[in-house]
């Protein structure tokens, strides 16, 4: 037992004390930072805080009119409010638009009461704050004689939050929250920490047999214990980078709630569906380095067996290529196939949980056959290692992995 | 010379050998055309024999739903949809008419919807919490019965503009209006077609997996030499700089092969797609872009496959192959993701988006992008071809520089400092 933990720690230590995993250890922040900041920069390329101007030949701003309150739901959608200004004749409005001066100026005809036909004019294109907002203040405009409340209400629209019929999943009109993207987020960690592990996996037995140390190891530790050992030390690799990021990532969040970013002002979370993505998770992780240690035993160098483990992780992307019949009917049988595959589970399920609710006995029978898959790739796994780790140049065959050794 | 055409030959054998290229340059897009000509002869047919418009028999059907209101404010229902919203006094009974499969979802109108503008859409289980499922028809029902009934106001309201007619009177049209919904070509002008608009994107897509893989096909044939010591016996009765020269042409035709039957594969799919592809009549997909794409694939090949040419190498071992190969093709991947995205950001003709289509380590993907979208101008497209041609050219002396036996040879690790050194001549 002294020797398996003393594998673990050295695969650890191996690892963990490397420039390159610093590196790795940083990216992930580095990189999410980077795409929300390539969000918001592309977002404010949208918009445009220019002026809006307007001809109206037609009478329904005769009294122009914005309300607070409007102006507010603008603000809440982030947008970048905008002026309007009225011009008497279309040549006026074209000579302050090609001076810069407004964006983009429209015209409502005299017959647009009958039509409803207005022109849009500009050079480049305006933001979408300045289609969105005029919009609004047509609206508001065309609802001047109603009383102030029902005109707001009438032009502000109405949020539909759904809600799952014994309560316990609403999702709001803006989209799901932080809270509920939560599983899927859990998966996409999983998934990322099944990428970062294979390459120790494979490496930890390759590159022994590479450098013949395989030689001197199997005189004084019993293969179980050496292919135990390193599972456990690239487990908790694999941990260690979760930890570090899930704590960047909290700390994120905390800093965007100090700066009043709205998606993270609800945090509840549905704690039925991260248990359950967590319960296919963890035994499709073991199940993953499992197989990856057997593949790293089998072949003849590090390269070869890294072109048979992206199989692997394309089996567990699948999934996202067909997600879209997932959000039409995320009860259909290759749903439910998909869920219960080793492999395939994973995403799936990690999915389904954010367009519905999966039944129990799905995920139940999935964690059983996660689990007895991974079982088998643990005895797998061992079993490769014992026959493969003293051929050099020669790949184990699965006939030989499973037929008797001679 | 003749050694030269020796590498060209081996290597050109050696990759149209490779299962896994001729899947990817040949099997994946003669399938997708295909598919889509079996698609088209289906549809054709089943046209034919049922002599109905395939659209026309696709019309969504509404579905029966029920309401629950509470703040009493719904008095009048169009009478197009009086069979498909149904009012209920209590939740309890909408629930039991939703169980019962009576209707197939219920909405709730709290007491205090006019002041705080929210209502709840109760869905049975079985059904996708993120489909907006016929949202639209309370909507349009409360919007009816703010206004008391008044079916002409509500339908001003719901919808104010019926015909937005959109005119650019910017320079280039010489100060005519012109109409600027575009569907006849690739590009964001068009707004009623996602494909078309997202057409950019996807060439930026397909580029940089055309650059990613032939680039990294000479950085793998270069590292596995070097690992398996081949290296050393063809250093003995060949010249560092035949070898790479070799190699460069040779997977170069490879990828431009790959290339050409890619944007072969796109040109007829967009071209024949038609109704199949939901493109309206009129559309063209313009060989201008296959054309200007085949040169920028030219300069933008010579460009990178120098640079995943040098890190190779500099790699002792093809496990170091990673950090090397994202060295070398970081600058396209950020092109990449700029080139991705700006179409989906209506931002395709941002100034930032200009300089990365002229700037030479971005401009093979963002400038294919550019030119998919729309027209750019004569002097951007020259400059930003000749600043790519003149780049590519330095990159080539450079690593040809680097091919000696003292690199080829090293057993040194991989290092940024050293690749960036040995690009900049000091090494």
């Amino acid at each position: 037992m002294k020797h398996l933990w003393q594998v673990a720690h050295y695969e650890y230590q191996r690892n963990v004390f490397k420039k390159s995993f610093i590196l790795l250890l940083i990216s992930v922040p580095v990189f999410i930072t980077f795409s929300i900041g390539l969000g918001v920069f592309l977002e404010s390329l949208e918009d445009n805080p220019l002026p809006v101007g307007y001809v109206d030949h037609a009478g329904v701003f005769a009294s122009p009119l914005t309300t607070p309150e409007i102006s507010s739901t603008w603000v809440a959608k982030n947008d970048e409010s905008v002026a309007f200004i009225a011009y008497s004749s279309e040549d006026e409005a074209a000579a302050e638009l090609n001076d810069g001066v407004i964006q983009v100026y429209y015209v409502l005809p005299a017959d647009y009461s009958e039509t409803r036909r207005v022109e849009q004019i500009y050079i480049e294109k305006p933001g979408e704050n300045a289609e969105r907002q005029f919009y609004d203040f047509m609206q508001i405009n065309l609802l001047s004689s109603q009383p102030h409340e029902i005109a707001f209400r009438t032009a502000a629209g109405t949020d539909v939050t759904v809600r799952s019929l014994d309560g316990r999943r609403v999702i709001p009109s803006g989209g799901p929250t932080f809270g509920l993207l939560m599983p899927l987020f859990i998966t996409m960690a999983f998934l990322f920490m099944i990428l970062m592990s294979s390459g120790y996996t494979l490496s930890a037995v390759a590159d022994e047999k590479e450098n013949r140390t395989m030689e001197v190891l199997v005189t004084s530790i019993s293969s179980t214990h050496l292919i135990a050992g390193k599972i456990l030390g690239i487990v908790a690799i694999g941990l260690t980078l979760l930890f570090a990021w899930t704590l960047v990532i909290i700390i994120g969040i905390l800093f965007a709630r100090q700066l009043g970013v709205g998606w993270f002002t609800d945090l509840s979370m549905d704690w039925r569906a991260i248990l359950a993505t967590l319960a296919i998770a963890i035994p499709a992780y073991a199940l993953t380095i499992a197989l990856m240690t057997a593949i790293g035993a089998m072949v003849t160098t590090t390269q070869e067996g890294q072109s048979v483990s992206s199989i692997f992780f394309i089996l567990h992307l699948a999934p996202l290529y067909i997600s879209w019949s997932f959000i039409n009917d995320p009860h259909s049988p290759l749903a439910v196939a998909l869920s219960l595959c080793p492999f395939t589970a994973l995403m799936t399920i990690g999915m389904r949980n954010l367009f519905t609710i999966v039944p129990t006995w799905q995920i139940l029978v999935s964690m059983v056959v996660q689990i007895i898959c991974a079982l088998g790739a643990f005895w797998l796994a061992g079993r490769s290692l014992r026959l493969g780790m003293l051929r050099y140049g020669q790949r184990l065959t699965w006939r030989g992995l499973f037929g008797t050794p001679n | 010379m003749q050694k030269t055409f020796l590498v060209i030959r081996q290597e050109l054998i050696n990759t149209f050998r490779r299962p896994s290229f001729l899947l990817f340059a040949f099997g994946i897009p003669v399938l997708a055309v295909l598919i889509l000509g079996g698609v088209k002869l289906i549809q054709g047919r089943s046209t034919e024999s049922s002599g109905t418009n395939i659209s026309e028999s696709t019309e969504y059907q509404l579905e029966a739903e029920g309401f629950v209101d509470h703040s009493g404010l719904i008095q009048t229902i169009s009478e197009d949809l009086q069979d498909e919203l149904l009012p209920y006094e209590t939740e309890a009974q909408a629930k039991q008419a939703l169980q019962a499969g009576e209707i197939a979802a219920y909405y709730v109108i709290p007491a205090d919807y006019v002041v705080r503008g929210v209502v709840e859409y109760v869905y049975p289980d079985d059904k996708s919490y993120l489909s907006d499922g016929q949202q639209w028809v309370i909507k349009w029902t409360l919007n009816l019965n703010l206004l008391d009934g008044n079916l002409e106001l509500a339908d001003q309201i719901w919808n104010p503009i019926w015909h937005l007619e959109t005119r650019s009177i910017a320079p280039e049209f010489q100060g005519v209006a012109v109409s600027v919904e575009d569907c006849s070509r690739p590009g964001i002008a068009c707004e009623s077609n996602e494909l078309i608009r997202m057409m950019p994107s996807l060439l930026v897509a397909i580029f940089f997996i055309a650059f990613m893989s032939s680039s990294s096909m000479l950085f793998n044939s270069i590292g596995a030499e070097k690992e398996n010591r081949t290296i050393e016996l063809l250093m003995l009765s060949i010249n560092p700089r035949q070898l790479l020269a070799g190699k460069t042409l040779a997977l170069g035709i490879a990828g431009m092969v790959q290339t050409v039957v890619w944007l072969g594969a796109i040109y007829i799919s967009f071209n024949l797609g038609g109704s199949t592809l939901s493109l309206p009549e009129g559309f063209n997909f313009p060989v201008e872009i296959v054309a200007w794409s085949l040169v920028f694939f030219i300069g933008g090949f010579a460009l990178y496959a120098s640079l995943m040419a040098g890190a190779g190498a500099l790699v002792p071992k093809m496990k170091e192959a990673g950090i090397a190969n994202f060295i070398a093709m970081f600058p396209l991947f950020f092109g990449y993701v700029f080139g991705l995205m700006a179409p989906l950001a209506d931002a395709t003709g941002s100034t930032f988006l200009v300089f990365l289509s002229i700037f030479p380590l971005t401009s093979p993907v963002v400038m294919i992008m550019r030119l998919t979208d729309g027209l750019v101008p004569p002097w951007q497209l020259l400059l930003s071809i000749g600043l790519l041609f003149i780049t590519a050219y330095f990159a080539l002396q450079t690593v040809a520089a680097m091919f000696h036996a003292q690199n080829l040879l090293s057993g040194q690790p991989f290092s940024v400092k050293r690749y960036l050194r040995a690009l900049t001549g000091q090494a």
